[in-house]
């Protein structure tokens, strides 16, 4: 246990150190303020799910929303304006999604608005051409953000790749890593589950030496058995298990694969909320031989930096802030980092369309929509931002990266490197890492159509 | 029923008046005075042609939706409220309306006008073929039969083969608007003059619809099943017929939410929906016209309008008497917590629903001051 002490306190003590020495430097500032927006308030009104499926995710955005606003108000706010932050639960039901955009776009009328899942994204997306109303959003589907022809984009902006593509680029990576790759496609039965599992997608693979098993399997955010799905695909060949879930989804898919004793024939893998921390919390209701949790070792896409990259002003920024608010493991995921971003770039929107459109007063949706389209910006330095003149709707940086657990000597926890075993309260846990195994590349082009998409 | 109820003193001099729905001038008043009401009140935003903003625009939406879930759960009112029968398959009832409607604009360019009623006839007859189990089980095992229509009808909207590249399985599918005569009902202002009078159709038709032969039938079959079919009623036709109507107000309930929103999507139509159309008839009063209105309206006001409004403010008093729980997870509980909790005291204070406290309000009244 001393040793575990000891390793925590070098970790904390550097993590503040180097926090504390450089949280600001390095990181991307915002445009030059042209206008004063002393004595305004700037509410960032926001719609999902906090309270449904989607919940684990969900409310660490909300912590991070708070604490990246606290810190930009405490930091001279939108020009001197003061953040503020109006979420409004849908708990998954597209009737409340609905009532919520009808309340705020008529009644508030934001000229920005953030939205978190696909579902939403595509049930709104006709409105907002309507209304005139930009969104941040950290979800890629085709139809959210290009419409069912894949080609029009909308008012919908992506703080990530497509899913689609991210599958694309997963394939690239398992082609060169996997013996005789065969991907089984496991997923949540909704759209989002199903947003990555395209002919283009499956055709990409193939090219590129994947082999895809042709029925993807599906199941209920609500399913607690999801065995003969996981054997249908392993009996068709798989042995990559590609899951597009998030939170409780992916964590059960591997525990489920545990269970089976599988563990050792198939390469768990997924979407990038299918790495996140959540998930590998989640994850620790089963072991698995190794004795480290079933969630060790997926693989998939990691298109932002993360929390692990110490070295990255950004993600010192992120970890000073959350230290100093005691943000818990619970916290410190996926979400509560894109609460970041999101706050961030929010801010860089509002600054330059206030530059362009001669102050805060003239922004429109459709001004903010301009700016989104030709806007070059990294958010923290966590990811890049270009949509390329409009074409895009998607970010198209992306890396390939794997769930660990931190070991006592630093690492990842492996067979020489027990893992460090934290309690809060009268809880023990892991403390769940991501490893980039690759650098940002260019994600492959996979809409219907799309450059990448293999002719034949 | 109050409807039997005149204020001392008032007699029916004519059957006009006897069959009449309104039979005082004060029911008259307050059934026109409110549709009257509720049809102006798009022309008193700013989204009418007037340009008034007295109303806020937000409400045309609200409206829409209460009239559009009005019209499902009044759909479930005939199932169960007069006839008995458990449903817990309304959402997959909703989904083939709503789909057979859109594929019917999309593939085969109908209007909207013909494939609302087309949708709603196939909506029927699918809920023909689930209530075919109607004539050996009952209770329980009925709810288990019309629970498989759920995810039969979701399955082979999303997985049956021959049907995806139509349904484009859990993809999301666009919805045309609604045209005539080159006019296009893009905007909710339009929609609002399709949804809601077809609503207001729909609850006269209901509310007639019980005092019919079919109705007593419904009812009777209801009540007591055996003594209704030692009396001479064909009980499974009767029930078999509750399917059939309770599935054409839910698809045309599925219609009018495709084209409301010109977005549909699987996700809009699971399990959870079925129970909380069946939680809305419960809370309005199942077995009264009225009840599917205000059951809808009650839901959705609660979680559109009032649990928007006090969530601020409930969010700092929690903040404030729970200093120890993290803020984020006080702003995820509220809309739940405010949700439950809001049933639960009405369902203590009010089993029977809302409408049978109306119901005793309004005969309170007409026999005023003999209220003994």
């Amino acid at each position: 246990m001393r040793k575990v002490g000891l390793v925590l306190i070098v970790l904390l003590v550097l993590g503040v150190f180097v926090g504390a020495s450089s949280a600001q430097e390095g990181i991307p500032e915002h445009t030059e303020c042209m206008f004063d927006a002393t004595g305004q308030t700037i509410t960032i009104h926001h719609i999902g799910d906090l309270s449904g499926p989607f919940a684990p995710i969900t409310q660490p955005l909300l912590a991070g929303f708070d604490d990246a606003i606290g810190w930009f108000n405490e930091h001279g706010g939108l020009c001197g304006a003061t953040l503020a932050q109006s979420p409004n639960d849908t708990g998954s039901d597209r009737s409340l999604t609905q009532a919520h955009y009808d309340r705020v776009s008529t009644e508030i009328d934001p000229p920005l608005l953030v939205l978190y899942s696909s579902d939403d994204s595509e049930l709104l997306r006709n409105q907002l051409a309507e209304d005139e109303i930009s969104v941040l959003i950290s979800a890629g589907s085709i139809e959210g953000l290009y419409g069912e022809d894949a080609a029009s984009p909308g008012w919908s902006f992506a703080t990530n790749p497509l899913y689609v593509d991210q599958l694309g680029s997963f394939c690239d990576w398992a082609a060169e890593n996997i013996d005789d790759p065969v991907l089984g496609y496991i997923g949540w039965d909704t759209a989002f589950g199903h947003a990555a599992f395209t002919p283009e997608a499956t055709a990409y693979c193939e090219s590129v030496g994947v082999e895809v098993v042709d029925d993807a399997e599906f199941y209920s955010p609500a399913a607690t058995d999801i065995s003969a799905q996981i054997q249908n695909l392993v009996d068709a060949g798989a042995n990559i298990l590609y899951n597009q879930s998030l939170a409780t989804g992916p964590a059960l898919v591997a525990a489920t694969v545990v269970n089976m004793g599988l563990e050792d024939s198939v390469t768990l893998a997924g979407v990038n909320w299918a790495l996140d921390t959540s998930v590998g919390l989640l994850g620790q209701s089963t072991f698995g031989a190794d004795g480290l949790p079933s969630t060790n070792g997926i693989v998939g896409s990691v298109p932002f930096r993360w929390w692990t990259e110490l070295d990255n002003p950004g993600i010192q920024l992120i970890t000073e802030v959350a230290d100093a608010n005691e943000r818990p493991p619970t916290v410190r995921n996926i979400a509560y980092l894109l609460g970041w971003q999101t706050v961030d770039l929010f801010i860089e929107a509002y600054i330059q369309t206030a530059n362009r459109e001669g102050g805060f007063e003239n922004i429109t949706g459709a001004a903010i929509r301009e700016t989104l389209e030709t806007m070059e910006y990294s958010p923290l330095g966590l990811f890049d931002v270009d949509y390329a003149d409009g074409a895009l709707r998607d970010t198209s940086a992306n890396r390939i990266g794997v769930l660990e657990y931190l070991g006592e000597n630093g690492g990842p926890a492996g067979p020489d490197n027990p893992p460090v075993v934290q309690t809060a309260g009268d809880q023990q846990f892991l403390i769940p890492i991501v490893v980039p195994l690759t650098d940002f590349e260019e994600t492959p082009d996979l809409r219907p159509g799309g450059a990448d998409v293999p002719t034949e | 029923m109050s409807a039997n109820i005149r204020p001392a003193g008032t007699f029916d001099t004519s059957y006009e008046q006897d069959i009449a729905l309104n039979r005082t001038r004060g029911d008259k008043l307050l059934a026109y005075g409110a549709l009257l009401i509720i049809l102006l009140i798009p022309l008193l935003t700013a989204a009418g042609p007037f340009g008034l903003d007295v109303v806020s625009v937000r409400w045309i939406g609200v409206i829409n939706r209460i009239a559009i879930l009005m019209i499902a759960v009044q759909g479930l009112n005939i199932l169960l409220g007069y006839t008995g029968q458990i449903s817990l398959g309304h959402a997959a009832f909703m989904a083939v309306g709503a789909y057979s409607s859109a594929i019917l604009g999309r593939e085969f360019g109908l209007t909207f006008w013909l494939a609302l009623p087309l949708a709603a006839l196939f909506t029927g007859f699918i809920g023909l073929l689930f209530g075919l189990p109607s004539l050996r089980v009952k209770g329980f095992y009925l709810a288990m039969a019309t629970l498989a229509a759920q995810f039969i009808v979701q399955w082979f909207i999303v997985n049956f083969e021959p049907l995806v590249p139509y349904t484009r399985g859990a993809l999301p599918l666009e919805v045309p608007h609604p045209t005539l005569f080159g006019l296009s009902f893009a905007s909710d202002f339009a929609m609002f003059y399709i949804i809601v009078p077809l609503a207001v159709v729909s609850l006269i038709v209901a509310r007639n619809l019980v005092r019919t032969r079919t109705g007593r039938a419904f009812i009777s079959v209801r009540d007591n099943d055996l003594a209704a079919e030692l009396l001479g009623i064909n009980v499974f036709a009767y029930k078999l017929q509750a399917f059939f109507l309770s599935s054409v107000y839910a698809g045309v309930a599925g219609v009018l939410m495709a084209y409301d929103t010109n977005s549909l999507s699987i996700s809009g139509f699971q399990l959870d929906f079925s129970i909380e159309l069946l939680a809305m008839l419960i809370i309005g009063g199942a077995g009264f016209p009225m009840g599917p209105l205000f059951g809808v309206a009650f839901v959705n006001l609660l979680q559109d309008v009032i649990i928007p409004e006090v969530t601020p403010f409930t969010r700092d008093l929690l903040q404030t008497l729970l200093p120890f729980a993290e803020p984020a997870s006080i702003a995820a509980s509220i809309n739940p917590f405010l949700f439950g909790i809001s049933l639960i005291v009405f369902l203590i204070l009010e089993p029977r629903g809302i409408a049978h406290r109306w119901e005793i309000l309004k005969i309170a009244w007409k026999i005023r001051p003999y209220s003994y």
